[in-house]
């Protein structure tokens, strides 16, 4: 399974590489990062249909990640990869903003790897 | 002889037969018919001038009908209380009994007559009264004396409003300047005097007496035409007026022209014709003159006729000149100088008592002016105070402005803070957590002996304690920042790496931003040249000036994108730069947006404490006016703008480095 992480700080690589040793090292998941949603956008349209699941943080600067959601929601259908969003501010407005754009998860910070760990598998 | 006495005969007839007589009673008839409409007339000022029309009448050709006059005039001022109409009886008595010969009572009279002028305040009665007194010194040959009352009186008449009160004073300078040989102005007060008399009544009772002056001064001037002209004008006028009097004085003028023109004959008869004229009248004084005349001349040829003028003369002189009467005389002058001088003593008092009472009433003006201005100095001390006092109030008011200013920025802060502390803050959890999960692990590896893998996970801790340590600080420095932030500035420069500072506040502002306006976003640009290193700057200071040039760039590019989005489909990417550079030994920081630029008719203002374009309640007005004094007053630096309307504006910091 292929998970596209999408956030401005770049030491969430690093982070998630280590939270998913294991399965990084099983073969069972697989990450990519992109450090924008311009950069994400740009990773999607080269590798249409790789990423299954996309976890996007929300404040970015540039695109932010309610409107890479937006994009990927409106287009790409065949089959529109599942999107995560992971924001600081655990408020109700980006929640039912997300929820509206289609976003099929939500996660506030701090991320609960294990939880998130529990999600992708049952994903997978 | 003969033809002489048969001569002199027929004069005397003349003059003091009935001829004289009938004038006398035409004449007291005339004076009792202008008596009747003084004594009708109740205005004082109006009776004046009636009183003075007695004068036109004959009435000096005889000084006992004058004093009769005298008598009738001062019954009707008494019982009228008229003290004007008593001050002119009293100048008639004093004209009668001078004419009379008595000096002594016509002086005295005319004494009285001057003090109720004085009383009356009406200066056209009080020249008159100095006119008529003047005779007496002029008859007596006391010319300084007379010619000060003329003059007195000819200033009193013009100054006064019975304006032909002027030429009686103008007639009678001309003789006494005659007297004193001042021939110049004894013919233009002649002249003058007879125009005026002409021109204002029609007539001159007195014309034989202005002629006889004038010929006077023509004869001793050696214009004899002109003076022998003028003689017969005054005798024919004399003659006109059947004056005695005027005859006589205008004969003995004759003859005095004939001894400057050494004519002895024709001066021997003129003067002889003098005396003959006032012989056994009321004027036999008059003869003293002719009398002197003709001795002088008989002296050493005609003894008789020497001793029979000399006794004339003796006579005439006597009457008039005696030497109790002098001394009487000389003593009623002194008196009536001491008077006058006590009068002008007084004067002088009561204009220094006016001249007191005008300083005191200028010192009292002063001092009311004195006490208005101290007033209104006191009242705009009052003012002043509280103006200093509401000037204390806007400065206190503004520096609390300025500190909300700073704490309204930090509210802006408060959010985007949040979120950088809980971002380093969650990497430090969560490294510290896959940490611990690793030396788990590496235990595991340990225990399996497999050694490539214990190394592995030995090298991802080390990187993972960098990055807690990382992370850490970067907490750290943002507490430390929004504790600076919110402090006043120690003041003190410190070296500080201004790529760094600026980037902290970048993303403060968007962040801050972020959290307030979810909607928000926009593109981070920086452009940082690393060679600048640290400069000395105060850090708190120039980050405040950074996030607010920030922080209104986002504000910029976000306004531009509501309104093309709500308007347009037009594609806009809100983008913000913040770029650094070193050049030509400054360093500048410039803060671009691409948003719609300042207009400009606000580029002048954006400096301005409390300038600002947000809607109200959104802005203090007074961020880019602190900036700019931070980057001029505190660095030394420039705060410049450039801007294109619809392309976006660029602020830039140069700072000596």
């Amino acid at each position: 399974m292929k998970i596209l992480v999408v956030d401005d700080e770049t030491d969430v690589q690093v982070l998630f590489e280590q939270r998913f040793r294991k399965e990084i090292k099983s073969g069972e998941m697989q990450f990519v990062f992109a450090f924008s949603g311009e950069e994400a956008l740009t990773y999607l349209n080269a590798h249409e249909q790789e990423a299954v699941l996309i976890l996007s943080d929300i404040n970015m600067p540039g695109m932010s990640g309610l409107e890479l959601l937006d994009h990927i929601k409106q287009k790409y259908h065949k089959p529109p990869p599942l999107v995560m969003m992971i924001t600081a501010y655990g408020d109700a407005e980006n929640f039912n903003t997300a929820k509206e754009l289609g976003a099929d998860d939500f996660l506030t910070k701090p991320v609960d790897f294990n939880q998130l760990r529990e999600k992708l598998k049952t994903i997978n | 002889m003969k033809k002489l006495g048969i001569h002199i005969c027929f004069l005397l007839c003349f003059f003091s037969g009935f001829g004289q007589d009938e004038i006398i009673q035409s004449t007291r008839q005339e004076v009792d018919s202008i008596l009747q409409l003084v004594e009708a007339e109740k205005d004082p000022a109006k009776r004046f001038e009636l009183i003075l029309d007695i004068y036109d009448t004959r009435v000096e050709g005889y000084p006992l009908l004058i004093l009769e006059t005298f008598q009738k005039l001062l019954l009707i001022a008494q019982k009228s209380k008229d003290i004007i109409a008593e001050s002119n009886a009293y100048s008639l008595a004093g004209q009668g009994y001078r004419l009379s010969g008595d000096h002594i009572k016509g002086l005295d009279y005319h004494h009285k007559a001057i003090v109720l002028a004085e009383k009356s305040r009406n200066i056209s009665v009080l020249s008159w009264a100095q006119n008529q007194i003047g005779h007496i010194y002029k008859d007596r040959g006391e010319n300084e004396k007379a010619l000060n009352l003329y003059t007195a009186a000819k200033q009193n008449a013009s100054a006064g409003k019975v304006k032909i009160l002027e030429v009686w004073p103008m007639m009678n300078l001309a003789a006494v300047f005659l007297a004193t040989n001042q021939l110049d102005s004894s013919l233009f007060y002649g002249k003058l005097a007879y125009e005026k008399t002409v021109a204002l009544r029609g007539f001159a009772t007195q014309s034989s007496y202005i002629f006889s002056n004038i010929a006077g001064a023509y004869s001793k001037m050696g214009d004899n035409p002109k003076a022998l002209e003028y003689y017969n004008k005054a005798i024919n006028s004399a003659d006109e007026n059947h004056s005695v009097r005027y005859r006589a004085m205008a004969y003995q003028a004759f003859a005095e022209h004939f001894q400057r023109s050494r004519q002895t004959d024709s001066c021997i008869l003129y003067a002889k014709k003098a005396i003959d004229v006032v012989h056994n009248s009321v004027f036999s004084y008059l003869a003293i003159k002719p009398s002197k005349l003709l001795t002088d001349i008989y002296e050493n040829s005609n003894a008789d006729s020497t001793i029979k003028y000399l006794k004339i003369y003796k006579a005439a002189n006597d009457s008039l000149n005696n030497t109790r009467a002098n001394q009487q005389l000389q003593m009623m002058t002194f008196e009536e100088d001491q008077r006058q001088r006590d009068i002008a003593a007084e004067k002088i008092n009561y204009q220094n008592k006016i001249r007191t009472n005008l300083l005191l009433a200028a010192i009292g003006v002063f001092l009311i002016i004195g006490l208005i201005l101290y007033q209104n100095n006191r009242q705009k001390q009052k003012a002043n105070k509280i103006l200093e006092a509401t000037l204390d109030n806007l400065k206190s008011t503004q520096s609390q402005l300025v500190q909300s200013e700073k704490m309204a920025s930090l509210g802006e802060l408060t959010a985007g803070i949040a979120h950088e502390i809980q971002n380093p803050l969650n990497f430090v959890n969560n490294f510290s957590e896959v940490s611990a999960e690793l030396v788990k692990e590496m235990v595991e590896e340990m225990d399996k002996g497999n050694k490539d893998e214990v190394k592995a996970i030995a090298n991802d801790l080390v990187q993972n304690l960098e990055k807690i340590n990382h992370h850490g600080k970067r907490a750290d420095g943002i507490v430390k920042g929004m504790l600076q932030h919110s402090r006043s500035g120690s003041g003190i420069k410190e070296p500080t790496n201004i790529n760094a500072l600026a980037d902290e506040y970048l993303r403060l502002a968007y962040h801050g931003l972020r959290a307030k306006d979810k909607s928000f976003n926009a593109a981070m640009k920086t452009d940082f040249d690393d060679s600048i290193g640290n400069i000395n700057i105060l850090p708190q200071d120039m980050g405040r000036v950074i996030l607010n040039l920030i922080t209104n760039a986002f504000y910029a590019v976000n306004e531009k994108k509501k309104t093309l989005t709500a308007t347009t489909s037009a594609v806009y990417e809100p983008a913000v730069t913040v770029s650094t550079k070193r050049k030509e030994g400054k360093v500048m920081i410039s803060v671009t947006d691409n948003g719609n630029g300042i207009p400009k008719k606000v580029i002048e203002k954006i400096f301005q404490p409390f300038f600002t374009t947000k809607p109200t309640g959104q802005g203090t007005g007074l961020g880019l006016s602190m900036s700019y004094d931070i980057v001029t007053k505190g660095h030394g630096g420039e705060l410049k703008v450039e801007t294109k309307e619809n392309e976006g504006a660029t602020f830039i910091i140069s700072l000596p480095a």
